[in-house]
């Protein structure tokens, strides 16, 4: 690969991790992570590895566009709304992420040039299909249980819907109740009477 | 000059500790989320930089395989996550990861 071009790439997607971790907006910070995404995926397709290009810019985006239809029509807006954008213990994550990082300088820095030497001559599907077909078993196998997985965890149970409608019942009445205390006091307020609250003071 | 290696080794280290650096600070439940996708595409990097830069062997690219299947785990992970943040939030009203600390049963 053209060096220009990886550094320019490389630029981009620092600038976007950085960004994606750094934005007070969670709006701001997914735009910040499909930028990231697309850009590690351009470089990958440029590597060399256009299947695997296309997986890295195509699951992470339709796990985030699942995950955005679900919060917006599913009830869930809340949950991507505004909050505290870093927790209480940054500075103990940034040590920790900069002790990672360290650790990997020095082992980059002290493995020189051990580094496995690829080839890329067979595809990746020919890989796939007759050197590995395991990998290929084992990924499809793993995304099925993912999915089923994650529908399992995140369904809504009839105990829990009937948990729900309880609660809801309970609000409601407590509205009810209060909205006539309310009309009450504000009818005795209206014949003159004293009300139970200026009774009290 | 080219580009070897090294390079995509320093890369993904870096993109790597911003992730982890995003998972250990985010707050909101979706920020850690994203951030854990970040982290999972670092290894895709370094793999597939390993395979498709060097001397060009005769060995087939394992490490594209291996990307392959990092992208597959990170999906699976996201949806996983995504599925555990709508449960925490039904539960809990709260999309803040410090407020679990409280959550008991």
């Amino acid at each position: 690969m053209n060096a220009v071009v990886f550094y320019i790439l490389a630029a981009l997607i620092v600038a976007a991790s950085a960004a994606t971790v750094g934005a007070t907006r969670l709006r701001d910070a997914a735009a910040a992570l499909t930028l990231a995404v697309t850009a590690i995926a351009i470089l990958t397709g440029a590597a060399g590895a256009p299947l695997v290009a296309v997986a890295q810019f195509a699951v992470p985006l339709l796990c985030a566009g699942a995950g955005l239809l679900l919060i917006r029509r599913g009830g869930y807006r809340g949950l991507a709304g505004p909050a505290r954008a870093v927790a209480r213990m940054r500075w103990a994550g940034a040590g920790v992420a900069a002790a990672f990082g360290a650790l990997l300088i020095t082992v980059f820095i002290t493995s020189n040039d051990g580094w496995h030497a690829g080839s890329g001559t067979a595809s990746l599907i020919t890989v796939l299909h007759y050197r590995t077909p395991y990998a290929l078993v084992i990924a499809v196998i793993l995304a099925g249980a993912g999915v089923a997985m994650s529908l399992l965890i995140g369904r809504t149970g009839d105990d829990e819907r009937a948990t729900d409608e309880v609660l809801a019942a309970r609000r409601r009445r407590e509205e009810r109740v209060q909205r006539r205390r309310e009309d009450r006091e504000r009818a005795k307020r209206r014949r003159g009477e004293e009300t139970p609250v200026e009774a009290e003071a | 000059m080219s580009v070897g290696p090294g390079h995509y080794a320093a890369l993904s280290a870096i993109v790597f500790t911003l992730g982890i650096y995003g998972v250990l600070t985010r707050s909101n439940l979706v920020g850690v989320l994203m951030a854990l996708i970040l982290l999972f595409a670092a290894p895709v990097i370094a793999l597939v930089g390993f395979t498709h830069t060097g001397m060009g062997g005769s060995q087939p690219p394992l490490g594209d395989a291996f990307a392959l299947f990092a992208v597959v785990g990170s999906g699976v992970e996201g949806a996983v996550g995504i599925a555990i943040a709508l449960l925490v939030w039904r539960r809990t009203g709260s999309s803040d990861v410090d407020e679990l600390v409280e959550v008991e049963g």
